[in-house]
């Protein structure tokens, strides 16, 4: 699939910078002070321990939550606290770790809403129609059923979206990233609660689309599927990034074992609880 | 400009202050236990001062004994709205249940402009007429009594609020409704005592009031308006903040059109609520619940 | 809905044909229903516009209608202009207030919105009452001169009858709702319905959903302005009833019960609602509390209308599981 956006990035260069992000809610720090690069082209996974703020990272810098300090950069520019469309315009993509989904409308409609505001059809010629609006629609028809083929549910292009089972919903999400053309996707959870040959198909997907050039910031807590992928793990506990290395060292730190340990230890101590 | 004036403008204020609060507080309430702005507020309301009117016109009730004879009717019919209705209402969407109320309110209005047609009807008591003196200041004695009975209305619905377990849920639940449900608050228990509470208020306003203002089917619409108005500057859900912004309101309204005249004091209530949304939409005096 | 040009052209002639039918026939009745059929049309489909498309159950759509009807009525009488300059004068106006209320409005909770957009009809009924010295107060503006249509060299067309009156407000109709209807079939539409039923999953897909509310906003309130500022040559009059509460609940029950969010469905159930009170001669108020117990029933048991009921009929031949 053509990305022009992302030839145009030179490789290697760090599309995502995150400075000094905080996040507090009702006096709880969610997110410490946290910073980290991602580089064009990789694949860098985020694992942590239950409520160590990866998704409240997430939504932070893709504009869902206000952080109380911090900046980030998207390719060099600046796109600190702008609302949620901006950064979709941007270039950046994301799935919700509740599999958000339009349940009313069918799967091609849905696509082709995912796609409507990064052709170049803008809001005013949208609605006058004419030659550009009927070639640009047909365009985004042929890519959505081209999408729906390759995760298997084009038979269901006109159902509605309510009717998929839960692995189909994030196989349906995966798709939707992809017609928005971004340079960066970002997953939350994207195989949580999915069937194996789902997770492998996933996985094949990304790999697929990283090889064309796609940058991937993968949150997950499936540790199969984050080594078999990512070049790179960063590790939050707390809020704070306690490794940032490649999967098999991190594996190995001890830190991150005990801040698995712990979590799990105190799972355990809790169902003792009378 | 002497002093007595303005006092007298303050004591008309806290006056009309207070019955805008009782007429305000039992949709406050509603709006802070399930979530649903009662549109048939101002017909409960109006329901209220039919009953009382008819009990005092041809059963010759006195004040009082209306008042409680309304009060037990409206414990009654706000059990039936919560069962039949509300209590349907579980997981719909917020504008469902206003859209719901407002087809009560239709039910209700519309129904009354039939059996009773739109002319207004006075109802006099003992009190009517008479006129208390002070120190230079002047008080409708009637309006004297309501006051006072209206104090005492407050005074329960606090102890509820404030002294009770009853009233320690509403306020869980007004507040955080999630952690509430988690300490094992039943939501439809607490939401069927809101809405009794609530539609007994409203109707009990009606009672107090019908002796002053004239009572018809569309008089409830009339005060909707500044409730609505007056339960967001004290803040969706929070009682207190309700009855201060009332004050705040009747006096404000009476010193406007005591010293400026001014004919759009209506739009008082109005001109605060835009102010509040704009610099604090939790209300002034701040979270019942989240705006 | 397919555009093959044989029914584009019948369409036409339809509407042509009703158009010379003041011609032919004399009974100002039918004109007179006519007319508020159109009238109700124009409303509800904005109304759907706003809470079937996007989910914003928005009061504001009476307060845009009397506005669009005092402005026209101003400047015709104040101003000496004529109806077709008034008219378009009236829609931006009330565009511009749409705007401005949408824009404050809509940064508060749902609840809140709702609150603020009945409060602010309230409030102008209040105007329309107090500021005498532009409005009239509750007397109101009466004597409206009929609209006429100057033909250089030709007659003068004076059009003080519902028969001739009627086919002006057809043609705004048919243009009305043929926008309305682009506009819902449109990307923009879409992503309105989008919007309503996740808001944050379009929000995170690249729908600026500020804007879109607003634009929908805007075109309801022009839209039900222009209709307002024809309504009132129909009533010769303009006074502080135009804001009535009557109106938004006629209009609540047509989009509810045909179904928020289809366009056939609210314009079939505006038809019905308009035609069936003088088809059923009891008294209004009895009518009211019928639409009073049929909203309640549909909150109850048919929240997505007629429309929606046959829609979820449909997709159940999708159940796979």
């Amino acid at each position: 699939m053509e990305n022009s956006l992302i030839t145009s990035i030179e490789k290697n260069s760090k599309i995502l910078k995150i400075n000094n992000l905080e996040m507090s809610y009702q006096g709880v720090k969610a997110v410490d002070n946290v910073s980290f690069n991602v580089t064009q082209g990789s694949i860098t996974g985020l694992i942590g321990p239950n409520g160590s703020g990866k998704s409240t990272l997430i939504d932070c810098i893709t504009g869902f939550l206000k952080p109380q300090a911090g900046t980030w950069f998207i390719n060099n520019a600046e796109l600190t606290g702008l609302p949620p469309h901006h950064y979709s315009l941007a270039g950046i993509s994301r799935t919700f770790q509740s599999t958000k989904a339009f349940g009313e409308l069918s799967l091609l409609e849905s696509l082709l809403i995912a796609g409507q505001s990064h052709d170049e059809v803008t809001f005013y010629k949208s609605f006058f129609g004419g030659n550009k609006l009927q070639i640009a629609d047909l365009e985004a028809k042929r890519r959505a059923l081209e999408l729906l083929e390759q995760v298997n549910l084009l038979k269901y292009a006109d159902a509605p979206a309510d009717i998929l089972s839960y692995g189909q919903r994030k196989l349906l999400a995966l798709s939707s990233t992809m017609m928005t053309k971004p340079f960066l996707v970002i997953l939350d959870e994207p195989v949580a609660g999915v069937n194996q040959t789902t997770v492998r198909r996933i996985e094949a997907i990304i790999k697929k689309l990283n090889e064309s050039g796609v940058t991937f910031l993968i949150v997950e807590h499936n540790m199969e599927f984050i080594m078999n992928l990512c070049s790179r793990v960063l590790v939050l506990q707390s809020g704070k990034i306690i490794a940032d290395d490649e999967p098999n060292v991190v594996r190995q730190n001890p830190l991150v074992m005990s801040a698995y340990l712990g979590s799990a230890q105190s799972k355990a101590n809790n169902k003792h609880e009378p | 400009m002497d002093i007595t004036f303005l006092i007298q403008l303050l004591l008309n204020g806290v006056v009309v202050g207070l019955f805008y609060g009782l007429v305000a507080v039992g949709l406050s309430l509603i709006f802070g236990v399930l979530e649903i702005v009662n549109f048939a507020h101002g017909d409960f309301y109006m329901l209220g001062a039919m009953l009382a009117f008819f009990s005092g016109m041809y059963l010759q009730f006195d004040y009082f004994i209306s008042i409680a004879v309304v009060i037990i009717v409206s414990v009654f019919i706000g059990y039936l709205l919560y069962q039949i209705l509300i209590v349907k209402l579980k997981n719909r969407s917020f504008e469902q249940s206003i859209l719901l109320t407002i087809g009560v309110s239709m039910v209700i209005q519309n129904g009354s402009l039939y059996l009773w047609t739109a002319t207004p009807k006075m109802l006099s008591n003992l009190y009517s007429y008479k006129v208390l003196e002070f120190a230079n200041l002047t008080l409708p004695m009637l309006r004297a009594i309501a006051s006072i009975v209206t104090i005492i209305t407050f005074s329960v619905i606090f102890w509820i609020f404030y002294f009770t377990r009853l009233g320690k849920a509403m306020r869980g639940i007004s507040q955080n409704r999630d952690a509430a449900l988690m300490v094992g608050i039943d939501p439809v228990r607490i939401g069927l005592y809101a809405v009794i509470i609530g539609v007994t208020l409203s109707g009990l306003a009606g009672a107090v009031l019908a002796p002053i203002y004239t009572v018809h089917p569309t008089m409830g619409f009339a005060f909707i308006f500044k409730a609505f108005a007056i339960i967001i500057i004290g803040g969706l859900g929070n009682i207190s903040g309700t009855v201060f912004a009332a004050l705040v309101l009747g006096i404000v309204e009476s010193f406007v059109g005591g010293i400026f005249q001014l004919a759009l004091v209506d739009a008082i209530a109005f001109i605060f609520m835009s102010i509040v949304l704009l610099v604090k939409p939790e209300g002034i005096w701040g979270r019942g619940v989240r705006v | 809905m397919v555009y093959e040009s044989k029914f584009k052209i019948s369409l036409l002639a339809l509407i042509l044909l009703l158009c010379i039918s003041p011609y032919f026939f004399h009974s100002e009745y039918y004109f007179t229903l006519g007319i508020t059929v159109c009238t109700f049309a124009v409303l509800s489909a904005g109304l759907n516009l706003l809470y079937g498309y996007i989910g914003l159950l928005s009061f504001a759509q009476v307060a845009f209608f009397g506005i669009g009807a005092y402005t026209s009525a101003i400047l015709v009488t104040q101003n000496s202009w004529t109806i077709w300059t008034a008219l378009p004068i009236a829609g931006i106006f009330t565009g511009i207030v749409g705007a401005f209320v949408g824009y404050t409005s809509l940064k508060l909770s749902r609840h809140a919105f709702a609150i603020v957009t009945l409060s602010f009809s309230l409030l102008c009924t209040i105007i329309a009452r107090e500021w005498i010295s532009l409005t009239r107060g509750s007397m109101g503006i009466p004597g409206l001169p009929a609209p006429t249509i100057n033909i250089p060299s030709l007659e003068t067309i004076v059009l003080d009858r519902p028969n001739y009156l009627y086919p002006v407000f057809l043609i705004y109709t048919v243009l009305a709702l043929f926008l309305f209807y682009r506009l819902g079939v449109s990307r923009i539409g879409r992503a309105l319905k989008a919007i309503k039923l996740d808001e944050p999953l379009a929000s995170s897909q690249g729908i600026n959903v500020l804007s879109h509310k607003i634009l929908a906003i805007v075109v309801s309130a022009v839209l039900s302005g222009m209709v307002g500022g024809l309504f009132v040559f129909h009533l010769t009059i303009v006074d502080p009833s135009i804001f009535d509460f009557y109106y938004t609940e006629s209009m609540l029950i047509m989009v509810i019960i045909g179904g928020p969010g289809s366009y056939w469905g609210v314009l079939c159930a505006s038809i019905l609602f308009s035609v069936i009170p003088d088809l059923l001669r009891f008294s209004s108020d009895l009518r009211m509390v019928a639409y009073g117990v049929l909203l309640i029933i549909s909150v109850l048991i048919l929240p997505n209308g007629v429309a929606g009921f046959l829609r979820n009929r449909n997709n159940k031949r999708w159940k796979i599981h």
